[in-house]
């Protein structure tokens, strides 16, 4: 067991770096988007800097690209990325013509780079209006997660509106929200 | 793969958040609503007992629609006088000053939150303060109050026939997995023995909480049950001796010659019909499955407890050896180092017929440039709960030693094993101490020899994100065809051909339950695992194909492709928590494809992400991590090492724990140059897909590995 605990711990030692370079910037990239069973950790993201930040775009915009490493790019953007950013996320979120993995990732990156009010402003109608249960079971994690007091209403609404087979994709949600779908004892 | 447990954010809702300040003032019961009176100048319900605020939880209630957000009324037709206001806690934690009360077992049939009390003055009138739940007192209706203190029972455990009335009168004839042959019992709370007879202890089985009685020695114990401990609980139970085998193979149709990297043709698993249950079960599964390998390969070795040595027979000239411990009853987690741990099921103090030690889980040395590892005889690489599979050979050092008569034949010994009883021992900087009671079924599985050159595997593809697809369109689907060539071809680099490939389907519910999985956590009840208890019984490597893969209860990223339940898979036991492998089909297209494979394709993306987690399920990890620091246990893959000639003197210094939280990670372009520390980037099973460098290369000993495994025939 030595080896599997010992290299948690390793992991988990903080220290500082300097900023990387371009070539190490899209070396980096390029690996994480390939990353396979390995999660990429936010602070390795975050480490790539600014300079990252038009690469993952250009990326995640490249309808060129397989879905999965699209949906990686947005998950690298929403951690380098700012306000700006954010908008992209929601815009891409509410695309039918994106890919379900797309937008569900850009929903996760709305979440966070949005502030609660905006969050909950631009995914309610993603959350109400979505041709895909789980992308709408998604804005309605991210809501009940990032802003539960704005959020939770309209989660509660969306989910009494969807089929009784379709509720089990918004458990995490309603979890979140205290509306598990055996919370009301009637 | 395995994270630590997170904290779950607790939210603050309607319920959690309601203050004084939100009470509403009255002069009088005009200025209040429904059933609410006028009471010390504020809206209220009051029935002649302790008053509560109209709506919160506690409060009267004659519908939903009296009760706060998030909370449902318990009405009187249910048993709660004058109706009571309460959210469920089946799933969640309850508020503040209230207490969570399980009343499966009555009218109401729900687990809810039930206003906290300490004596009856703090309940309204038709409720009591039942002090029999964890947590504190909950005003209850006193019938619904499990009774405490009670009695040693005459007949607590005794054969019965069940549904008959037999038992004493507080107790049923109950069957199923936990009471072979019937036995008398009780339900009980889970944590408060006290609501169990004097002789008995509450047990979370495999059908709820039920009443077990107590023993010190297996003579107390009918036949069929064992005396054990059990995590948590004082003393020991009779509890059934071991778990019932599943049934044969659901359509695995006769086994099929296949040539290696053919196109094999595609099954439609079960007639079409969804495996699995037709709904969302209750409660955890953690089923204890039989082997469905032929009998002269399995050994069922019966319960033990940790710390126990089993010996079971090799014969002579096999090729290898698999042992699977499937928890009876054991800790999911463990805490070492401050991080919470899967408490992975690991045999240890394997030796040979002449004693010789072949491997100690507690003895594994550092292995800095991956050149020591490989000179182990074995290595336990699972880590995971509740079912742990160990297959021998497994490292260079076994496959070089047997190689030429197999395995030693004759009596070998192993000593049952887990991290929780490792970490009984303060010396591994454990933090909960550990625990030596956890109990496992223990089966040995061994492969006639010599290893072959070739080989064929099974493969079953579950569509829990349907992509559009059914069982049976899949077959004729030209994406999916494209995968499986792919996959077949990618094996061939193995020695393995596909042997049958069938399609399955699954409930609806657990489409919805799973198509975007949760992989926050791996423990044996989280979503991962138990999406892997609908694989079918059989030898067959699972694909579980989901849409995505997400952290979800932190919400912080950290997605994924694929993900194996454990490395080396339980071969041939189909249906326990960790009997699969999930693979994202959200690249599944003809997008990108041309005449040769390539990881821009989407359907042959997807095959080399199916065939690296199948790589881990037949016993291979990742030759380099992505630190460019840690190597597998093989000494002919390639290795790249984070050091300068691979990635550059400027990265280099910012290798391992040098570059802090976010250390240089090896990529594909690093790991094939010309030195032999910088290669590796084409293989299968490197830890990333890079155009123009994933190759699906594999080595011999590699492919030796995978043919060792059980699941190939």
């Amino acid at each position: 067991m030595t080896a599997a605990l010992l290299l948690a711990a390793l992991l988990a030692a903080p220290s500082a770096r300097a900023e990387p370079t371009d070539e190490e910037v899209r070396a980096q990239i390029a690996a994480f988007l390939g990353s396979i069973d390995t999660p990429i950790r936010a602070e390795q993201w975050r480490a790539l800097g600014p300079k990252a930040v038009p690469i993952l775009q250009e990326l995640a915009e490249d309808h060129d690209k397989l879905p999965t490493r699209r949906a990686r790019a947005l998950e690298g953007l929403s951690h380098v990325g700012h306000d700006r950013e954010g908008k992209l996320m929601v815009a891409m979120a509410a695309s039918e013509s994106e890919p379900p993995v797309v937008r569900m990732s850009a929903l996760r990156g709305a979440g966070r780079l949005l502030g609660p009010k905006r969050l909950v402003a631009g995914l309610r109608p993603i959350l109400e209006s979505s041709s895909d249960s789980h992308v709408r079971a998604t804005a309605a994690e991210v809501m009940a997660h990032r802003n539960p007091k704005a959020g939770c209403a309209s989660i509660a609404d969306q989910v009494n509106k969807e089929p009784a087979d379709r509720r089990l994709a918004f458990r995490h949600a309603m979890k979140a929200c205290k509306l598990d779908s055996q919370a009301a004892p009637q | 793969m395995r994270r630590a447990l997170a904290a779950l954010t607790v939210t603050c809702l309607a319920l959690a958040c309601h203050s004084s300040s939100d009470r509403r003032a009255c002069a009088t019961a005009r200025d209040c609503m429904g059933i609410e009176r006028c009471t010390g100048g504020f809206c209220g319900v009051t029935d002649g007992g302790a008053t509560v605020d109209a709506g919160v939880l506690g409060a009267g209630c004659l519908d939903s629609s009296d009760c706060a957000a998030g909370l449902g009324c318990l009405t009187g037709a249910l048993g709660f006088p004058s109706g009571t206001c309460a959210p469920a806690c089946n799933t969640t934690s309850c508020p503040a000053r209230s207490v969570c009360a399980d009343l499966r077992d009555t009218d109401a049939g729900v687990v809810a939150c039930m206003l906290g009390c300490g004596t009856d003055d703090d309940c309204r009138q038709g409720y009591a303060c039942c002090t029999a739940f964890p947590g504190g007192g909950a005003c209850l209706p006193a019938a619904y109050c499990p009774r405490t203190s009670l009695p040693a029972s005459a007949d607590l455990g005794d054969s019965c026939a069940v549904g008959g009335t037999s038992c004493a009168a507080s107790e049923t004839c109950q069957g199923g997995l936990p009471f072979p042959n019937g036995a008398c019992t009780a339900q009980c709370v889970l944590g408060n023995a006290a609501t169990c007879p004097a002789n008995g202890r509450c047990i979370d089985t495999e059908t709820g909480a039920w009443c077990l009685q107590t023993c010190t020695a297996a003579s107390q114990c009918r036949s069929g049950y064992d005396c054990i401990p059990v995590a948590g609980v004082n003393g020991n139970v009779c509890r059934a001796s071991a778990g019932a085998c599943s049934g044969g193979p659901i359509d695995a149709g006769p086994p099929r010659a296949c040539t290696l990297g053919d196109m094999p043709p595609l099954l439609v698993g079960n007639a079409g019909a969804a495996v699995g249950p037709a709904t969302d079960p209750t409660g955890c599964q953690k089923n204890i499955v039989c082997s469905a390998l032929p009998a002269g390969q399995v050994q069922e070795l019966g319960i033990h407890p940790v710390g126990d040595i089993v010996r079971f027979n090799v014969p002579a000239g096999s090729a290898s050896l698999t042992i699977v411990e499937q928890a009876r009853s054991a800790t999911d987690a463990v805490t070492f180092s401050g991080q919470v741990q899967d408490n992975a099921a690991v045999p240890t103090l394997l030796r040979f017929p002449d004693g010789g030690l072949v491997y100690d889980d507690n003895a594994i040395p550092a292995d800095n440039d991956g050149g020591v590892l490989p000179k182990l005889l074995a290595f336990g690489a699972g880590g995971s709960a509740a079912t742990g599979a160990f297959t021998l050979p497994n490292t260079s050092a076994g496959l070089q030693a047997f190689a030429a008569g197999g395995l030693p034949a004759g009596t070998w010994s192993v000593q049952v094993n887990d991290y929780a009883l490792e970490c009984a021992d303060p010396a591994t900087g454990c933090n909960d101490g550990g625990f030596a009671g956890n109990t496992y079924d223990v089966q040995v599985l061994t492969k006639p020899g010599p290893l072959p050159a070739s080989g064929v595997v099974d493969v079953n593809f579950y569509l829990i994100d349907t992509a559009g697809l059914t069982a049976q369109s899949a077959t004729t689907n030209s994406a999916v065809q494209r995968m499986v060539k792919t996959l077949s071809t990618l094996y061939k680099n193995a020695g393995i051909c596909l042997g049958n490939v069938t399609f399955f389907n699954v409930p609806s519910w657990a489409q919805q339950k799973y198509a975007t999985l949760d992989v926050t956590n791996t423990l044996p009840c989280d979503d991962l695992s138990q999406m892997f208890t609908l694989s079918v019984p059989g030898n067959a490597l699972n694909f579980f194909l989901v849409q995505s893969l997400a952290d979800k209860t932190n919400n912080s990223g950290g997605t994924i492709v694929g993900i194996d339940g454990t490395i080396p898979g339980p071969s041939s036991i189909g249906g326990s928590v960790h009997s699969g492998a999930a693979v994202s089909i959200a690249d599944l297209s003809l997008a990108g494809c041309g005449a040769s494979i390539s990881v821009n394709c989407g359907a042959d993306s997807v095959a080399f992400i199916a065939a690296h987690e199948g790589g881990h399920w037949l016993g291979l990890i990742h030759p380099s991590e992505q630190g460019g620091d840690q190597f597998d246990l093989l000494s002919d893959t390639p290795v790249c090492k984070c050091e300068a000639a691979c990635v550059g003197s400027t990265r280099a210094a910012k290798c391992g724990q040098a570059g802090g939280a976010s250390p240089t990670v090896v990529n594909a372009a690093d790991c094939l140059k010309s030195s032999t520390d910088c290669q590796g980037g084409d293989n299968l099973m490197f830890w990333l897909l890079q155009d123009g460098a994933s190759l699906g290369h594999l080595t011999s000993e590699q492919g030796q590995v995978m043919r060792a495994n059980p699941v190939v025939r």
